[in-house]
């Protein structure tokens, strides 16, 4: 899978994100790549299930920053409503959790799957 | 003119991009990269560290807002009190683009607030447009600068101009009496030797500045500027003087204050005042005999009295038409005999530590 491929199936702007890297190809596939690794959708995913609403709107925010950086809409826009939710209403949010995780997570999930097909040159 | 050396316009500005998340600092550092020299630090405490290093000479800050250790509103506060708010401009860098965070940020002397993710070409003309703002206030301060060591350069020029015209005129005035060139400036030095003297001696009593010292040694080149207004051949009569012609003698001491006081800057400089003291009280006698006021003892201002002493210890040890040059050692003892007018003890014994000195 090239990297054109990647990014339409991810709804990736590749053009508006190729320009936050000042057009250097390389080092944007380098953080794309670096999302396999990046432990704060663990940490998330950690926080959510011991109930930490701090800590869940701190990975949130941060996973939010970093794939918008990289243009996937998809999983930063629901990273956002989580962030959103816990401020507005910790109890309501804490009630839609799951939901709201549920959400991210598929964001993510799919992510992965696409990256690991790019990376493996298929 | 000296010019004063800005920064060379080849020299890259050093900008430091602070983020916890290298994916961050690496858009923001492609983003700068071209044009100026970057160093990257991943929380408030190491950027606060680059920043006080004294060698790391960094032209803007980057600023994200959340980060382990230190973040970026702590950084701000720590930043400030180390007295670098306003002299290098922060940008803050944030995702978090709530009204009150950006208040916060404004409240704290940030320069401005960017959101996140960014879009490259507009921070780097915003950020680029502070920096010039920087380097032109520099510019300009540095001239500034320049300009204060010029003014402070010419009133040095006008100050000396100032002496020199007041020692030109005071001497051509002292010369029509008899007296040589160089008696003023002999005075200048005695006053002033005997000023510091006096001060070695009670430092409590005779509390003066250098600065003061300087002023009245000054003020002794005019003591005599009111023989001008002396006829000549009153002034340069080779024998003794009648009652009537002493009490027209005496007069200069009047006539000088009457000439002091026709200069227009009299009123406000203390120079002045010291030269109106002096010329008016330089003949009088610390038994209270002298003229024209008849003032005694401690009444006769220090100065006026040094001046009184210089004036005739320098009359006694110079040739005259009428005499020759007495040796110090005998000039000081008819001075403290009281041969040639009664002195304040004190400054007689000034008088003698100075001659000793040499």
């Amino acid at each position: 899978m090239t990297l054109e491929e990647a990014g339409k199936e991810l709804g990736i702007n590749l053009d508006a994100a190729l320009e936050r890297f000042a057009g250097n190809e390389g080092l944007y596939l380098k953080f794309l790549n670096k999302m396999l690794t990046d432990p704060t959708f663990p940490a998330l995913e950690n926080a959510v299930r011991e109930k930490d609403l701090k800590a869940v709107e701190r990975a949130a925010h941060t996973l939010k920053g970093v794939s918008a950086n990289l243009g996937l809409d998809d999983l930063s826009g629901r990273c956002a409503d989580i962030v959103q939710a816990v401020r507005t209403d910790e109890t309501a949010a804490q009630d839609d959790m799951e939901v709201l995780f549920g959400a991210c997570r598929q964001a993510y999930e799919k992510m992965v799957f696409v990256l690991q097909k790019m990376s493996q040159g298929e | 003119m000296a010019e004063y050396n800005t920064q060379d316009k080849t020299e890259k500005d050093t900008i430091l991009i602070v983020d916890d998340q290298e994916i961050n600092r690496a858009i923001l550092c492609e983003t700068f990269r071209a044009e100026h020299e970057i160093v990257e630090a991943e929380n408030g405490q190491r950027a606060l560290d680059i920043v006080m290093d004294p060698d790391s000479n960094i032209a803007a800050v980057l600023l994200d807002i959340v980060m382990p250790v230190m973040d970026g509103f702590e950084f701000m506060q720590k930043f400030n009190e180390a007295g670098f708010g306003g002299k290098i401009p922060v940008f803050l860098i944030t995702a978090d683009g709530s009204d009150k965070s950006m208040r916060i940020g404004y409240d704290m002397g940030v320069m401005d607030i960017i959101e996140k993710p960014i879009v490259p070409y507009f921070v780097k003309r915003r950020v680029e447009s502070v920096l010039e703002l920087f380097r032109a206030r520099k510019r300009l301060s540095n001239k500034v600068e320049v300009q204060h060591l010029q003014i402070r350069e010419q009133e040095e020029e006008i100050f000396k101009l100032n002496y020199a015209i007041i020692e030109t005129l005071s001497t051509a005035i002292e010369l029509r009496s008899g007296e040589s060139g160089t008696h003023v400036k002999r005075i200048s030095v005695l006053t002033r030797r005997l000023l510091e003297e006096l001060r070695r001696m009670d430092p409590v009593k005779y509390e003066f500045t250098d600065d003061q010292i300087g002023q009245i040694a000054t003020a002794a080149i005019m003591h005599d500027v009111g023989k001008i207004a002396i006829s000549d051949t009153i002034l340069n009569k080779p024998g003794r003087l009648t009652p009537e012609e002493y009490d027209v003698m005496k007069m200069h001491t009047i006539k000088g204050c009457e000439i002091l006081e026709l200069i227009p800057q009299y009123k406000e400089n203390q120079l002045y005042r010291y030269a109106y003291d002096i010329c008016r009280h330089h003949h009088e006698r610390w038994d209270g005999k002298g003229y024209p006021d008849g003032l005694k003892g401690d009444e006769i201002s220090i100065w006026a009295q040094v001046v009184s002493v210089a004036d005739v210890f320098d009359a006694l040890t110079n040739e005259r038409v009428y005499k020759a040059a007495i040796p110090e050692k005998e000039a000081v003892a008819m001075i403290h005999e009281g041969k040639c007018g009664l002195f304040n003890p004190g400054l007689l014994q000034a008088l003698d530590h100075m001659l000793e000195a040499g």
